[in-house]
């Protein structure tokens, strides 16, 4: 961390925000320290070179069973009273209007704990030069013709450390460093233009210090990913036909992004999100019994895969994060509702109330949301294909407000005749309906193809709030799939 | 509320504070010839009242200064420039930020002496000022939750409040120094039926205005029962249609995503890379579009502290007149810039009106969809300018010019080539202006003007 804002006395803090806030119940404050430093090159040239540190504080009080929130980036003791005051007068006037009456014991437990991410290199140990120069030699090393006419390589690296305190004992402290890596070389060839990328925009998200950038395989996928856009300039474009199609993993994080997590998530079935980022099709009622998708069908919320972007210990609310199934066999289980969700609707949930930062109430968010290996091997998937697409890396989304009618673009694909891979194709589309697309799922990949992504920027609330989840799967194939190609 | 509303104290950072701080900053450069800081300043004091069923669901206030600083580093005058970038919060303390701003210089100098010189990064420009002060009246916080929820009572009320000043400025070393602060009240809501489509609305304004407020929420409920009706299911293929303003203003919104800027259509990424070589035909004749500051829902400043023209026109009777260039771009493709911001997005976008009443346009519209709102556009092909997206919230099928159903949402897959093109029938004689109610981070500015769009043709493909 740097220095510059003082860390201030939490404990302290906490006394002076109850004195401040006597008609309060129960109060909350949560301190987050946040350094990202992002490094955007383009050409080998620096496009951003940029360090954002945001440090505050959310003051949390709870009056008549309703919260109110007041955040400030003001941490002497000034600062801190005026945020409880206005928090208790927030919670008071909202009060006799509020959407439920909470159970202070049931939505903050005092829990106690700490959670480090784990690391291998800190991200302090590599310096801005050597930052840098990764980035260039990425950017050269794509330039294997001149059909490349662009390369460009950018890392997000967060380094965030939070602290939860509350008037009935809980005291959390979690500290985390995450990484993010994207490069892409741009072709063309006559009027054609196509871009690659390594798995989407910072789908290479994880946990842990540099070595999530600098990895074994660096450089092997930035050749593949120079060798994949001259193959793209030159490939036919996707044909439009109903076939089977494999999803590879980093288009699966996208498909179990938006057509699992979000519609699966408690507060918008409950209609917080109706105005912002929508409903679900899924009804409170449907947990316990909805036949979402084929039994080859098993989702995790789990954050307890070490390496996985959105891993924690404890949510923003203070409740403890443990692994547990959503769906199972194909059936819904749950939902991803935090404690207050689980309070308004009586359904089981997990904890992932999360906010983007100190000045944001924490909401049902995803976390990492997961799809569990099966049986069937890459090349079994291929085999058993007569003619069939393969399709990688998101490029476009779009879905509706209820979650279930869906268009997806990718960057590549491959087409599969008769049980071989025969050639590339540019532009792949693909279009379909959530419940039934899922019971198309036909086979699921094994263990060892299953492969962690994650998602720096997921956008949901009011006010909005942009944030980190995580998404691992196998490469999966699934029947009768609407795909198409480009062009107007 | 009986008594008086609680007063808290002000944002705490006044204009001649930001100067102060600034020289405090720039005092630390070595050179004015080598060395050169620009500091951007964003700082929100927000009450944010979130609500569901006409209930309060989260309520809060936000109070951060953001203070962004650019070091430039050169050898000489002439010399390649090195660039590096930090920001902080700001404690509103003043002995504090100086402090801090003192060693955010240390830093960035070290930083930028670490990174490559970009020969596309201009100095900032000579000396210039402006000041723009947009004094309102919020709600106070005591009364907010009566206030919005009370004329909402007996409907399905959901949304966002956000409230109070907004600040925004910028000073470089060379002698830039722009302020701007603006109150402002943005609802964005929903009325939603039983049948959970919904009619959205928005209002926005400096000072609240209870009697106008109300009278939309009432507007609103005579809307209802349309959308209780059974809802048609309308088959895949083209569809006369009608897009209501604010669903225009979703199209417009596509210019900004990689596409009326120099910098993606020099790289390959936009759609109007082909229009500028004449592989793609223009748009409509009626198509008319242009960047235009004198609302002052949004500063005239960019990042840079450079001011924009108070008016640009981007497309005139359909032809491609300017794209958006900033500083950087104009040096990387050797062109005159005209101080867009750094992503080359739209920050003040007018299109122009056309001569269709809008209360004639279910008339003129016959049979066929009218569309309220779009949702989650994207692009399924963004060198040939295709779009997918949804349809969202009160969409309706006309017969004959009536109103007769809701319809079930319907995904459209088209080109902006032949929505504002060769598609585009006539546009609407009013039009309306969608305010930027974004608060990613911060409370985002700006608004959206646009009139109703009747197309021949809408291609609907889910």
């Amino acid at each position: 961390m740097q220095s510059g804002t003082p860390t201030p006395d939490y404990r302290q803090a906490l006394v002076i925000a109850t004195r401040a806030a006597p008609q309060a119940k129960w109060l909350g404050l949560r301190y987050l320290d946040e350094t990202l430093t992002l490094r955007n090159f383009r050409d080998g040239l620096p496009q951003t070179n940029q360090v954002d540190r945001s440090a505050g504080i959310q003051i949390e009080a709870f009056v008549d069973g309703h919260f109110g929130y007041a955040s400030t980036s003001r941490l002497d003791a000034h600062g801190i009273e005026e945020a409880a005051r206005r928090a208790e007068l927030n919670a008071r006037a909202a009060a006799p209007f509020a959407v439920h009456r909470f159970d202070i014991d049931q939505v903050r437990p005092p829990s106690q704990g700490r959670y480090l991410s784990p690391r291998t290199i800190p991200l302090s140990h590599v310096g801005t030069r050597a930052q840098a120069d990764l980035l260039v030699r990425i950017c050269e090393k794509l330039k294997t013709s001149p059909r490349i006419t662009r390369t460009s390589a950018m890392i997000r690296l967060v380094e965030s450390r939070s602290r939860y305190l509350s008037t009935n004992g809980a005291d959390i402290e979690q500290d985390f460093e995450k990484t993010s890596i994207d490069f892409a070389a741009t072709a063309r060839e006559g009027n054609v233009t196509q871009k690659r990328t390594d798995g989407g925009m910072f789908a290479r998200s994880f946990q842990g210090g540099f070595e999530g950038i600098e990895s074994a395989d660096l450089w092997e996928r930035v050749a593949r990913v120079a060798r994949q856009a001259e193959e793209l300039v030159l490939a036919p474009d996707c044909p439009t036909e109903t076939l089977p199609m494999i999803l590879m993993p980093d288009q699966m994080m996208l498909q179990i992004h938006e057509s699992i997590g979000h519609p699966l998530e408690i507060d918008r079935i409950l209609g917080d999100e109706r105005n912002y980022a929508g409903s679900s099709f899924v009804r409170l009622e449907d947990i316990g019994s909805l036949q979402y998708g084929s039994p080859l069908m098993n989702v995790t919320w789990n954050p307890e895969l070490r390496n996985e972007f959105a891993s924690f210990a404890f949510d923003d609310t203070g409740a403890r994060a443990a692994r547990q199934d959503l769906i199972r066999n194909g059936k819904l289980v749950a939902g991803i509702g935090g404690l207050e969700s689980q309070a308004r609707s009586g359904k089981p949930g997990a904890a992932t109330m999360r906010a983007s930062s100190w000045n944001r109430a924490p909401i049902d968010r995803m976390s990492n949301i997961n799809l569990e290996p099966g049986t069937s091997t890459l090349a079994e998937m291929i085999a058993s294909v007569e003619r069939g697409v393969i399709l990688e890396t998101n490029r476009s989304w779009s879905i509706d407000d209820y979650r279930n009618k869906f268009q997806f673009g990718c960057e590549y694909a491959r087409l599969i005749e008769n049980g071989r891979i025969t050639g590339v194709l540019k532009n792949p589309n693909y279009r379909g309906i959530t419940v039934p697309f899922w019971h198309n799922l036909a086979e699921v990949g094994t263990e060892d193809t299953f492969e962690v992504a994650g998602v720096p920027f997921c956008g949901k609330g009011e006010p909005n709030q942009a944030i980190r989840v995580g998404h691992a799967s196998p490469p999966c194939l699934f029947r009768d799939i609407e795909v198409f190609g480009g062009e107007g | 509320m009986s008594s008086a509303p609680t007063q808290f104290p002000r944002l705490g950072m006044e204009r001649d504070a930001f100067r102060d701080l600034a020289q405090k900053a720039f005092s630390q450069l070595k050179s004015q010839d080598t060395e050169a800081l620009t500091l951007q300043l964003s700082g929100e004091d927000t009450h944010y009242l979130r609500f569901n069923g006409a209930r309060v669901r989260q309520t809060g206030t936000v109070r951060q200064t953001t203070l962004t600083a650019t070091f430039q580093l050169r050898d000489t005058p002439q010399a390649p420039i090195r660039e590096a970038v930090r920001s902080v919060e700001l404690s509103s303390d003043i002995q504090a930020d100086g402090l801090l701003v003192g060693e955010l210089v240390a830093q960035l100098r070290a930083e930028a002496q670490s990174v490559p010189a970009n020969p596309h990064s201009a100095w900032p420009g000579p000396s210039e000022e402006s000041q723009e002060n947009h004094p309102g009246q919020t709600l106070p916080l005591e009364e907010a939750p009566r206030a919005l929820l009370a004329p909402a009572q007996g409907l399905d009320f959901t949304g966002i409040h956000a409230a109070g000043l907004v600040l925004r400025a910028v000073a470089t070393s060379t002698g830039i120094f722009h302020w701007f602060t603006t109150e402002l009240t943005n609802i964005d809501y929903s009325v939603v039926a039983s049948s959970g489509r919904a009619i959205k609305g928005t209002w926005a304004g400096r000072s609240f205005d209870s009697e106008s407020y109300i009278k939309k929420i009432d507007a609103a409920r005579t809307l209802l029962p349309i959308l209780e009706r059974a809802p048609r299911q309308i088959p895949r293929g083209e569809h006369r249609t009608f897009l209501a303003p604010a669903a225009v203003a979703d199209l417009i919104a596509m210019y900004s995503w990689g596409t009326i800027g120099e910098g993606p259509i020099r790289q390959g990424d936009s759609a109007l890379a082909r229009l500028r070589t004449g592989e793609i035909q223009g748009f409509s004749p009626l198509f008319s579009l242009r960047e235009d500051f004198t609302t002052g829902s949004v500063p005239r400043f960019n990042g840079r502290g450079e001011l924009a023209p108070s008016s640009l026109v981007l497309f005139e009777q359909g032809r491609f007149m300017n794209a958006l260039v900033n500083t950087r771009s104009a040096r990387e493709y050797q062109v005159t810039g005209n101080q867009a911001n750094e992503s080359e997005s739209l920050r003040a976008p007018v299109m122009q009106a056309g001569s269709l009443p809008l209360d004639h346009a279910a008339q003129e519209l016959g049979t066929g969809l009218w569309l309220s709102n779009l949702h989650y556009l994207n692009w399924s092909d963004q060198q040939s300018g295709r779009i997918t997206g949804m349809t969202r919230h009160a969409c309706l099928w006309v017969e004959n010019g009536k109103p007769v159903a809701p319809i079930e949402n319907l995904r459209f897959d088209d080109t902006l080539f032949r929505l504002l093109g060769s598609e585009l029938e006539a546009l609407t004689r009013e039009t309306e202006s969608q305010p930027e109610t974004g608060t990613y981070a911060e409370r985002q500015l700006g608004s959206c003007v646009t009139p109703g769009a009747l197309l021949k043709a809408m291609r609907y493909t889910l």
